[in-house]
């Protein structure tokens, strides 16, 4: 159960120099979005040599951008892990427009990430993700998703794509076992009693 | 433990909060949307099939004209698709009956016409095997005969784009955006309040590609995403995810509002109320 995230064998020296480039766009006061690529940049910058390119799409001349002062004032991390900022308005599908072959060359992957998706070495490895796609030959690929709080289903509702738990429309629903130390009288299992 | 559990899965869509492509596929994705005129791109509801089915090389429109994809050796007619559900189910069919042979040819069309055979279409997973990756078999159904490589030798690179699930790979969506924010995203070069229909757009356009990835209800699209790699198997993390986190579905309404009223018609002295309604 406690194995990595990383597959077995792999080799992580392939994890490092300029692999991932990331891109997100998110308002100039959502500053929720910033501490969540801070953490994205501090936990996979280094290890999974990723760098962010980061649109603030209502960022206006001579206007105040807090998130992009609160980014620009991370020091440690912009000058390594920032590939640069951009200022495009509009829906992300007219930022990605923009991203032209010189500046994804240097890259071997292009994440379109959502400003409100956090990420966590628990959850998320890059290089199992290069792994997958290497050896399945996709050209896309996605992590399922998972709700944040005890409030709600994303978006307030359930798709098969966004769980990975939880049985799905093509899945199996899966049974994970967990050691416990009572087992109530409604069930036991008569293995118990032999293992004892 | 789970046998058959997919670790990672083909899938025909891969929604818009976090693709991952690979860079020669997002500069393909790319030259694509610099085709879409911008009055659709007020919205990205469509791409999440687009981009699991176009043709990096061919032309638009209909990616060179080619209005037909064949599927597990059928030829898949756009219009027809769209023109009947009927006729869907009876070509589901037939393509069903040719997986259940075991010796469907898995062929994919390019914008040319020509059909190659791609191989790693047709890895199925190998059910009750612990570790995926290492010891998962491949079976490739090819022209009646079976080989065996080994999961090591990637397949042929495709010309389409093919998008995979990872089950074991998980972000967090913490969705604290508010709709105020969503709508400052909206440049006033497009339309607020009635957006063109990007998912239209695409199917006119490039039916091929969004045939390729199927229609979420359809035969081809439950066989597309069977296809699957490795069994999961949780990390800790994972596991502190899953005791953690509410993925259960929630009942729907209707339910929940029978509860209710069950509940409220069997309280805690046993006797029957009546409801707000009645009262």
């Amino acid at each position: 159960m406690s194995r990595s995230l990383a597959p077995s064998g792999y080799d992580q020296s392939k994890g490092t120099g300029r692999r991932w480039l990331v891109v997100s766009s998110s308002s100039c006061n959502d500053l929720t979005a910033v501490s969540f690529v801070l953490e994205l940049l501090a936990h996979y910058g280094a290890s999974a040599g990723l760098r962010a390119l980061l649109n603030y799409f209502d960022a206006r001349p001579r206007t105040p951008c807090p998130a992009l002062d609160q980014v620009r004032n991370a020091s440690h991390l912009v000058p390594d892990y920032v590939a640069s900022f951009s200022f495009v308005p509009g829906f992300k599908t007219r930022l990605w427009r923009t991203l032209p072959p010189e500046l994804t060359a240097s890259y071997q992957y292009v994440w379109l990430r959502d400003s409100d998706v956090i990420t966590t070495p628990r959850l998320f490895a890059p290089a199992e993700v290069e792994h997958w796609m290497h050896v399945t030959a996709a050209t896309v690929a996605a992590p399922s998703v998972l709700p944040f709080a005890n409030t709600k289903p994303v978006h307030g509702w359930w798709t098969p794509w966004r769980s990975s738990f939880a049985g799905t429309l093509y899945l199996v629903p899966i049974c994970v076992h967990r050691p416990s130390l009572i087992a109530e009288q409604m069930s036991p299992d008569p293995m118990l009693r032999t293992t004892d | 433990m789970h046998a058959g559990t997919c670790l990672v899965q083909t899938s025909p869509i891969a929604e818009q909060m976090s693709p991952i492509f690979r860079r020669d596929a997002f500069d393909a994705f790319r030259r694509k949307l610099l085709e879409i005129p911008p009055r659709f791109l007020a919205t990205d509801f469509g791409l999440e099939t687009f981009w699991c089915g176009f043709d990096w090389n061919a032309s638009s429109p209909d990616e060179g004209g080619h209005q037909h994809a064949i599927v597990n050796g059928f030829e898949w007619n756009a219009s027809r698709y769209a023109s009947s559900a009927n006729e869907r189910s009876v070509i589901g069919a037939s393509v069903d009956h040719e997986r259940a042979d075991g010796e469907g040819k898995h062929e994919t069309a390019d914008g040319e016409g020509n059909h190659e055979t791609a191989v790693g279409e047709c890895i199925e997973c190998a059910a009750g095997r612990r570790d995926g990756r290492s010891r998962a078999r491949s079976r490739v159904i090819s022209h009646g005969s079976s080989i065996s490589p080994p999961i090591s030798i990637s397949p042929p690179i495709s010309r389409v784009s093919r998008c995979i699930l990872m089950h074991h790979m998980s972000v967090v969506h913490a969705d604290h955006r508010t709709i105020k924010s969503t709508l400052a995203n909206w440049s006033d070069h497009v339309k607020k309040d009635a957006p063109d229909d990007l998912r239209a757009y695409l199917t006119q356009t490039w039916p091929g590609a969004m045939l390729r990835s199927g229609d979420p209800v359809d035969r081809h699209h439950r066989l597309h995403a069977r296809r699957c790699w490795g069994e999961w198997e949780p990390s800790e993390g994972q596991l502190h995810a899953l005791v953690h986190a509410p993925l259960v579905e929630r009942p729907k309404a209707g339910v929940r509002k029978a509860k209710r009223k069950r509940k409220a018609k069997h309280n805690v002295t046993g006797a029957v109320t009546t409801s707000s309604k009645q009262a």
